[in-house]
C-alpha cells in the first residue's frame, strides 16, 4: 500500500483511469454530438494512415537486403502488424483513455515503462516522420525532373551520410507542415477518404504498369540472402505499415466496437498488404534485385526504366508528393500531441504543455517537435532513420503485446469492449513475430537504440521522476497492483 | 465623456438603441452624427452644387427630428452633421473633436438579425479608428429604459487582452455596473486519422481551461476592491456554441481587444476578434491597441465622478 514506497515501486506508479478521464472530460452534458465512425470510416482511417509511411521509399531499402524475396517479408511484416493492432484494440478499449500506448501504459504497467514506450514512440512518430519527409524529397525531386528536366543539386538534396550536405527538401516539408499545424490546419476524415483513394490509385497505376514489364528472370535467384534476408528485410519494411495503429485508437467514436474494431483491423491490414505485396512484386519483377540499391524515388524510376516515358513517372510522382504531404502532417500532429500527454503528466517541463493563448493550439510544442524533425531529416540518412522507427515501432507493440496478457491476469475483471481473440496465442504471436523482426534489424540499430533509451532513461531520472503529478502527488497514484 | 452615434442615411436604430442603452448611467452625453458628402463650397453659376447642399441639409435636419423624437428626454445628447468625403472620416473627425470615447455603428443589413455584421463602414472604423468601436447587433432593441447592466470582458491573458481587460474595468467603473471576465475555451478541430486517439483536442481544451483560470485569477488579484466582478469560462465546439453558453443580460456589453499585428493606437480585429464580434449576442466594443495608455488618462476624472 502506501506506507511502500520505495524507490522501485514510485517509478512503477501508475496513473489511475479516473484521471485520464477527468482530463479530457467526455461530454456529461452533451456539448458534442458524439461521432459515430462507422466500418468504411474506420478502415478508411487504417489505410489512409499506413499506405504513405513506406511503400514509398521502402522498397530501396529492404530489396537489396532481401533480394526478390522481399515479397514474403511483406507478408510476414503484414501479419506482425495485424497481430499487434488487434492487441493494441484490446488495450484501447479496456482502458477509456484518450491516447497511444504511453497513456495505455501509464495506467496499466507503470510510469517508467510508460516512458519507455514513450521515448519507442518518439521513435514511431517524429523519427518515422523525418524519414517519409526525405522520401518526400527524393519524390518532389523525380517531379521536377520529369516535368522540367531538373534536379535539386544532391548537396542541397541528401544527408551528410548519402553524399549531401543538408536535404533542403525534407526540411521544407516538416517547416510548411508545421506551419500549417500552428495555423490550426487539420485533416478531415473526408480529405482522409480522399487521400486514400489518391494513394491507392497511384499504387494501381504502378502495379498494372509495373507487370507489363514483368519478367521471370528478375525473380531468380528468389532468395538470395536466405531466411535471414527476407527476416531482415522484414524488420525494415515494418516501418512501412506503421499507422495500423490509427484504427485502435479510436475507441469509443466506433459504431459497435466489438465487430467493426477486428473488422476494420483486418480489412485495413488486408488492403495495406495486398498493396504492398503486389508493389513489390511488380517491382522486383520489373528489375534485377541489384538494381534496387540506391534508387531514389524508386517507384517512379522503376516505372521510368519500364515505360520510357516520363508521364506515368511523373504521375506517380505527384501522386507520391500529395500523399507523403497529408501522412507527414498526421505524424507530427501525433507526435506533438503525445509530447503534449506526457507534458500535462509532468513528465517533460511545461513548454510542452503550453497552450497559446491566441490560437489556443499547442505551438510551442509544435515548433519543438518540427525543429527536431526538420533536423533529422535535413542530417541523418535514410536507412538509419527507418530501422530506428522500426525498432522502436516494434519494441512499443511488444510492450503493447505484452500489456494484453499482465492486463488480463491483474486485472481480469475489467470491462474489456473489445476482446483479443484466440488468446493467449495472439498477444504471444504477436510479440513473438515483433521480436523476431527486431532480431533481424542491424547491429548499429540496436546501438542507437540502446543509446536512445540511455538519453531517456537519464532524462526520466533527472527530470521526469520527480516533476512527475504522480511523484508530486497532484495526481494520486494508483495503489500497487491487488494480487 | 462623450459618446459618438453614427446615424446612417437609412436610418438604422439599431447603435442608436446601443447609444441609448450605454448613455442611461455614468454621466454621458451621447453625440449622434450624421455624415454628409462633402460638396463644392464655392459659388457656381448655375448653384448646382448649392442646391444639392440645401438638399442634404434639409435631409440631415430630418433625420435629426426624427432622432431626436425616438431618443426623447431619456438621455443627454447632442445632434451634428458634418460633411467628409467619406463616412469613417467624417466619424473620426467628429470622434477626435467632441473627444468621444466610443464610437457607436450598426450591423450591415444583410447579416442574420441578433448578430453583428461588419459592413462597409464598420470594416474602415474596424481597422482605423483611434477610439474604441461600439458594434450593435442587427435589430438590437433593448426596451427603451434599458440600461448597461454589466460588462463582460473576453479576456485570453495574453498582452493584446490585458488593453481589453483595462478598458472594461474602465467601463464597468464609468457605469457603476459588476465585471465579469470570460474566457472562451474554443476546442481545435481533431484530425483525421489519428494516432493518439480521437479525445486529443480535449486534452488541449482542458490545459487551456487550466491556464486561462490562473490568467484570470492573475488579472483579478490586481483590480482594488470597489470593482464588483465575476470570472467565467465558456466552453464549445465553436465561438459561437461558446458564446450562447454563457448567460447574456439585456443590457450588457462584450469587450474585446485588438490584434497585435495592426498598427499602435488603432483599432484592428484578430482572427479570434472578428469570430467573438460575428457570434456575439450582445453588442461589443473594440479596444483599439494599446488602448490602455489613453484610457488611464481619462480615469481618474471618472474616478472622481
Amino acid at each position: 500500500m502506501s506506507s511502500g514506497s520505495t524507490a522501485r515501486q514510485s517509478v512503477f506508479r501508475r496513473k489511475p483511469v479516473d484521471a485520464f478521464v477527468t482530463e479530457t472530460r467526455p461530454d456529461a452534458e452533451g456539448g458534442e454530438l458524439s461521432r459515430s465512425i462507422g466500418l468504411f470510416q474506420l478502415t478508411m482511417f487504417g489505410v489512409g494512415a499506413t499506405i504513405g509511411t513506406g511503400i514509398f521509399i521502402v522498397l530501396t531499402e529492404a530489396v537489396p537486403e532481401a533480394g526478390p524475396g522481399v515479397v514474403v517479408s511483406f507478408l510476414l511484416a503484414g501479419i506482425t502488424a495485424a497481430l499487434t493492432a488487434v492487441c493494441y484494440a484490446e488495450l484501447a478499449s479496456t482502458i477509456p483513455v484518450s491516447g497511444s500506448s504511453y497513456s495505455y501504459t501509464y495506467a496499466t504497467m507503470g510510469e517508467i515503462v510508460a516512458f519507455g514506450v514513450a521515448a519507442c514512440l518518439l521513435l514511431e512518430y517524429g523519427v518515422s516522420a523525418a524519414a517519409v519527409s526525405v522520401g518526400w524529397g527524393q519524390y518532389l525531386n523525380e517531379l521536377l525532373f520529369d516535368l522540367f528536366g531538373f534536379r535539386i543539386p544532391g548537396v542541397m538534396n541528401a544527408a551528410p551520410g548519402e553524399g549531401g550536405f543538408v536535404n533542403l527538401p525534407a526540411i521544407v516539408l516538416v517547416t510548411l507542415c508545421g506551419l500549417l499545424l500552428i495555423r490550426g490546419v487539420r485533416e478531415s476524415a473526408t480529405a482522409n477518404t480522399i487521400m486514400v483513394l489518391i494513394k491507392l490509385a497511384v499504387l494501381a497505376l504502378f502495379i498494372v504498369v509495373g507487370f507489363t514489364g514483368f519478367s521471370g528472370d528478375n525473380l531468380e535467384p528468389f532468395a538470395p540472402f536466405g531466411i535471414a534476408g527476407i527476416g531482415a528485410a522484414a524488420g525494415s519494411i515494418f516501418f512501412s505499415f506503421i499507422g495500423l495503429d490509427a484504427v485502435s485508437t479510436a475507441g469509443e467514436e466506433v459504431h459497435n466496437p466489438r465487430r467493426n474494431l477486428p473488422l476494420a483491423i483486418m480489412f485495413a491490414t488486408i488492403i495495406v498488404t495486398t498493396f504492398y505485396i503486389l508493389v513489390a512484386l511488380a517491382g522486383v519483377g520489373a528489375q534485377p534485385y541489384q538494381q534496387f540499391a540506391g534508387q531514389e524515388a524508386g517507384l517512379s524510376a522503376i516505372m521510368r526504366n519500364i515505360t520510357g516515358s516520363t508521364w506515368p513517372a511523373a504521375v506517380l510522382a505527384a501522386g507520391a508528393t500529395i500523399s507523403i504531404f497529408s501522412v507527414t502532417l498526421v505524424v507530427l500532429y501525433g507526435q506533438s500531441r503525445i509530447l503534449f500527454a506526457m507534458g500535462r503528466d509532468g513528465m517533460l517541463p511545461e513548454v510542452f504543455h503550453r497552450v497559446d493563448p491566441r490560437t489556443l493550439a499547442p505551438v510551442r510544442n509544435t515548433i519543438i517537435v518540427c525543429a527536431f524533425v526538420g533536423l533529422l531529416a535535413g542530417f541523418v540518412p535514410l536507412g538509419v532513420l527507418i530501422d530506428l522507427t522500426s525498432m522502436g515501432t516494434l519494441v512499443a507493440f511488444t510492450v503493447v503485446s505484452i500489456g494484453v496478457m499482465i492486463l488480463r491476469r491483474t486485472q481480469p475483471d475489467l470491462p474489456r469492449g473489445f476482446r483479443v481473440p484466440g488468446y493467449p496465442v495472439t498477444p504471444i504471436l504477436s510479440a513473438a513475430f515483433a521480436l523476431y523482426l527486431i532480431s533481424g534489424l542491424p547491429y548499429t540499430t540496436f546501438a542507437l537504440f540502446a543509446v536512445w533509451l540511455g538519453v531517456a532513461a537519464i532524462i526520466y531520472f533527472t527530470y521526469s521522476a520527480k516533476h512527475s503529478r504522480l511523484a508530486r502527488g497532484i495526481v494520486v497514484a494508483t495503489e500497487e497492483e491487488p494480487r | 465623456m462623450n459618446y459618438l452615434v453614427a446615424l446612417t442615411a437609412l436610418g438604422g436604430r439599431d447603435a442608436l438603441s446601443m447609444g441609448r442603452m450605454l448613455a442611461r448611467t455614468g454621466d454621458v452625453t451621447l453625440t449622434v452624427c450624421i455624415v454628409l458628402p462633402e460638396v463644392w463650397g464655392h459659388p457656381s453659376p448655375a448653384r448646382v452644387d448649392a442646391e444639392y447642399a440645401a438638399f442634404l441639409n434639409q435631409y440631415a435636419e430630418d433625420a435629426i427630428a426624427e432622432v431626436r423624437e425616438f431618443l426623447g428626454n431619456a438621455v443627454r445628447a447632442e445632434y451634428t452633421s458634418t460633411s467628409a468625403s467619406s463616412a469613417t472620416e467624417g466619424l473620426i473627425s467628429t470622434a477626435t473633436k467632441t473627444d468621444a470615447a466610443l464610437v457607436a455603428l450598426g450591423s450591415a443589413r444583410h447579416g442574420p438579425l441578433g448578430r453583428f455584421t461588419v459592413g462597409g463602414i464598420a470594416n474602415e472604423m474596424l481597422h482605423v479608428s483611434p477610439v474604441p468601436v461600439a458594434l450593435a447587433p442587427r435589430g438590437y432593441r433593448p426596451s427603451s429604459d434599458a440600461r448597461l447592466r454589466r460588462v463582460t470582458c473576453a479576456f485570453s491573458g495574453s498582452t493584446q487582452s490585458r488593453s481589453a481587460f483595462d478598458a472594461a474595468v474602465q467601463l464597468s467603473r464609468q457605469h457603476d455596473v459588476p465585471l465579469r471576465l470570460a474566457t472562451l475555451v474554443v476546442r481545435d478541430r481533431q484530425m483525421y486519422p489519428s494516432q493518439v486517439g480521437y479525445d486529443a483536442e480535449r486534452l488541449v481544451a482542458e490545459q487551456w481551461r487550466a491556464q486561462a483560470e490562473e490568467a484570470q485569477e492573475k488579472a483579478l488579484a490586481t483590480l482594488p476592491d470597489d470593482v464588483a466582478v465575476e470570472a467565467g469560462i465558456a466552453e464549445g465546439r465553436d465561438w459561437e456554441d461558446a458564446l450562447d453558453s454563457l448567460p447574456w443580460e439585456e443590457g450588457e456589453v462584450l469587450v474585446v481587444g485588438s490584434s497585435r499585428l495592426g498598427p499602435v493606437a488603432r483599432v484592428f480585429l484578430g482572427s479570434n476578434s472578428i469570430k467573438i464580434v460575428r457570434s456575439s449576442p450582445v453588442p461589443v466594443l473594440v479596444i483599439p491597441r494599446g488602448a490602455d495608455v489613453h484610457l488611464e488618462d481619462a480615469a481618474p476624472a471618472a474616478r472622481g465622478l
